[in-house]
């Protein structure tokens, strides 16, 4: 495994990856599933508390043996531990060998990220296993993070930003990224080498590497007399038995994505005919688009689609959610896009102008950590870049592990996304298609 | 002693700070925060778009209208001119809603009754405007309250599909904007002394007639206020139609949040804006002329010839 995807990785040029394009209803959506509103809620008021005795508590943990993992962590069951995620909290780990290179870490890290994108046993826990507590806020975008530090150059007031990596390049030209000085990251090494000397960032020197996805589709079987397997099948559906029972994935490439990997041409494509093509196709099969929704799963449990593109993390998200909301998850079929589709890698980084940069190096080090690295899995479900964490989720027999690891055969098909010559363009359409979806 | 009679009487010009002294802080405040911007939004709308990996967020090396013809397009006119219906319409329909409610207030309760109404009508604004649209996916989603409701009593068979539809936004307009059309209507309603709806019963006139010829001109001030306060947001407003639209709900507030924020152009996200706002203007002055006309007309159909009857 490690080595076939060290090849098929290595052959990726960039990753592109943008998935809360919702604006507000995102948030929305994060936070009033329960887990999520745990998570945010979490963050900021349970951590706040947690904070005064942080640094007390932190020699505690650190006495404590490191092999104690979240208690449960099976996808399903997490949503129902909740309750006991203070409990989990203490067992939030930290390396042997990082407590001395966080210990002057303290205060509050404000960390601007995706939609539930960290397990909140983690961001809960963080006080007393790194010393500082988690403020966690959302963008939708890479776009929305990248305009958002632009315009407040400065004075951002983030500390810690996950960005995906074709966007790199991007971030560091503006000058918004600081250079990583990883002699405060002792777990480095714990890193998987594969996630390593990226185009976007060859000698790693702004960003670690933290996870990375793919993208397909799930549908209601019960809704439906054929089986869709690929982004061609996908197409069709939403025309006929889908028809305004479905929703898109809210971004450029994303909307754009299907079209292409459904006629077989790269999704990077820079070509004129191939962007007139699609967006004849895409405006024309628009009004049958009932949403565009970047994080299905918490809708599909209310009810809302009966087709869904997602990401392989949120959709695996929605079968707890459609069990949690009293539904049957049963007749949902997952199915990775194909015959091609799209792979993606997120990274943290600290803004250039963070202010708590050793609170920073504290999470990031602390989430290189193999136990916390398995906690955040659980929950999120995207592979992690921290070596062995896929032998470590086997053998705690996770819930649904073929949605978060793929078939060399899969692997093949993923190509990743490049901001290139084409992006207005692309942006273009996907604005002129969500204009036709409005009817 | 004669000293003390030659003490000066107190001036009278006192010295008085100029009268616009209380407007300082306002002003100020508008030509900061406001004007200011503004102007920035219009420089910035005849800008141009950096490339991907330079700083900044606009060039403003060669200006020029492209901004304005880019957003302009068939595409996006399209939903320019759905927005100014949904926002028209839904004027109008709060119109229509609150009427009743703030003349009900205003003439048929008591004092009592009366407070606590009006603090019923406000305390939806004790919530952000975000949560309160949300709530409504939690009641009418296909597995939601309403649902559910219907098909446990027997009502319907299938689940209901009303959320991500135009219809969706138009509830859900209403129910926002609801309260900013009732309280200035109620105010004007208010003031209307019961002495002038009596005369004009005395004089022969049916509740009807006496409605539309004493208390709705009457009200007028009210209505004209209201009017604005709910179609001015309501043709900005993204929020409404994100969360309960779905696709359906493309509102031009929405393309300029996705102009500036995931296009990354604040140049023609600005020509957007401005565009917005010539044409809220281009309404408004659209509605005050076809008030006016019909203000005129009722007017001149109502002459009463005065020398005709005493000749």
């Amino acid at each position: 495994m490690a080595s076939s995807l060290n090849h098929d990785i290595g052959e990726i040029h960039d990753m592109d990856h943008e998935p809360v394009r919702i604006l507000a209803p995102l948030g929305f959506d994060r936070r009033f599933t329960r887990r999520g509103f745990l998570g945010a809620a979490g963050a900021t008021g349970f951590t706040a508390v947690l904070a005064a005795c942080g640094s007390s508590s932190k020699g505690e943990s650190a006495g404590t043996p490191t092999t104690a993992a979240a208690p449960d962590t099976t996808a399903a069951s997490a949503a129902a531990t909740d309750a006991s995620a203070a409990t989990a909290a203490g067992a939030v780990t930290t390396d042997g060998g990082a407590s001395g290179a966080t210990s002057k870490a303290s205060g509050t890290v404000n960390l601007y990220t995706w939609g539930d994108y960290h397990s909140p046993d983690l961001i809960e826990g963080a006080p007393k296993a790194i010393g500082v507590s988690m403020n966690v806020s959302f963008y939708a975008s890479n776009e929305e993070l990248i305009s958002k530090l632009e315009a407040t150059k400065g004075n951002s007031g983030y500390d810690l930003i996950v960005p995906t990596g074709p966007y790199l390049p991007q971030m560091i030209a503006k000058e918004l990224l600081l250079k990583l000085d990883k002699s405060k990251i002792p777990n480095w090494k714990n890193l998987d080498p594969a996630y390593l000397g990226k185009v976007w960032d060859p000698k790693n020197e702004w960003a670690v590497p933290r996870d990375w996805g793919s993208t397909g589709f799930m549908y209601d079987s019960s809704k439906i007399n054929r089986k869709l397997t690929t982004w061609a099948d996908f197409l069709d559906a939403t025309a006929k038995e889908f028809k305004g029972n479905n929703s898109w994935l809210d971004t450029s490439d994303n909307v754009l994505g299907p079209y292409f990997w459904a006629n077989g041409i790269s999704w990077n494509t820079e070509k004129t005919e191939d962007l007139d093509a699609a967006e004849k196709a895409l405006v024309a099969l628009a009004p049958n688009i009932k949403a565009f929704d970047s994080y299905p799963s918490t809708k599909i449990s209310e009810g809302a689609y009966g087709l869904s593109a997602a990401w392989n993390g949120d959709a695996r998200q929605a079968y707890v959610r459609i069990a949690d909301a009293g539904g049957d998850p049963a007749p949902w079929v997952w199915a990775l896009g194909a015959p091609m589709t799209e792979i993606w890698m997120d990274h943290y980084a600290i803004p250039a102008d963070a202010k708590n940069v050793e609170g920073a190096y504290a999470w990031i080090n602390s989430m290189l950590d193999p136990a916390n690295a398995l906690t955040d899995l659980a929950y999120i479900g995207y592979n992690m870049t921290v070596a062995g964490t896929e032998a470590a989720a086997k053998a705690k027999g996770l819930e649904k592990l073929d949605m978060i690891y793929f078939t060399p055969e899969q692997l093949k098909e993923m190509e990743g996304g490049v901001v290139n010559s084409a992006q207005d363009r692309k942006v273009d359409i996907y604005n002129k298609v969500k204009a036709a979806a409005g009817g | 002693m004669t000293a003390s009679v030659t003490q000066t009487p107190p001036s009278g010009r006192r010295l008085r700070a100029p009268k616009f002294t209380m407007a300082i802080p306002g002003m100020f405040w508008y030509v900061f925060f406001y004007a200011i911007p503004v102007a920035f939004v219009v420089i910035y709308s005849f800008g141009r778009k950096p490339p991907t990996n330079s700083k900044g967020f606009v060039r403003l090396d060669k200006l020029s209208f492209d901004n304005y013809s880019a957003v302009w397009e068939p595409a996006f006119r399209h939903v320019f001119v759905n927005t100014m219906l949904i926002a028209g319409l839904g004027t109008i329909l709060c119109i229509l809603i609150s009427m009743p409610i703030a003349y009900y207030i205003a003439v048929k309760t008591g004092p009592k009754l009366r407070g606590l109404l009006l603090v019923l009508i406000i305390v939806p604004f004790w919530m952000s405007f975000f949560i309160r649209t949300a709530a409504w996916r939690i009641v009418l989603a296909a597995n939601g309250l309403l649902s559910n409701f219907l098909i446990d009593h027997g009502l319907r068979t299938t689940k209901i599909s009303f959320l991500d539809t135009k219809e969706a936004v138009f509830l859900a307009i209403v129910y926002n904007y609801l309260p900013l059309m009732i309280f200035p209507l109620f105010v004007s309603l208010d003031r209307i002394e019961p002495a002038l709806r009596e005369a004009s019963k005395d004089l022969g006139a049916g509740r009807i007639k006496t409605f539309f010829s004493v208390t709705l001109p009457l009200a007028g001030p009210g209505l004209t206020a209201g009017a604005v306060l709910v179609f001015i947001p309501l043709a900005g407003d993204f929020v409404t139609a994100t969360v309960l639209g779905g696709a359906k709900g493309n509102m031009i507030g929405r393309n300029i949040y996705s102009l500036v924020i995931e296009s990354q152009n604040l140049p023609k996200g600005a020509a957007a804006a401005m565009l917005l706002i010539v044409m809220i203007l281009g309404m408004l002055a659209a509605a005050a002329l076809i008030v006016g006309l019909v203000k005129y007309g009722l007017k001149q159909s109502r002459r009463v010839d005065i020398a005709g009857v005493t000749a």
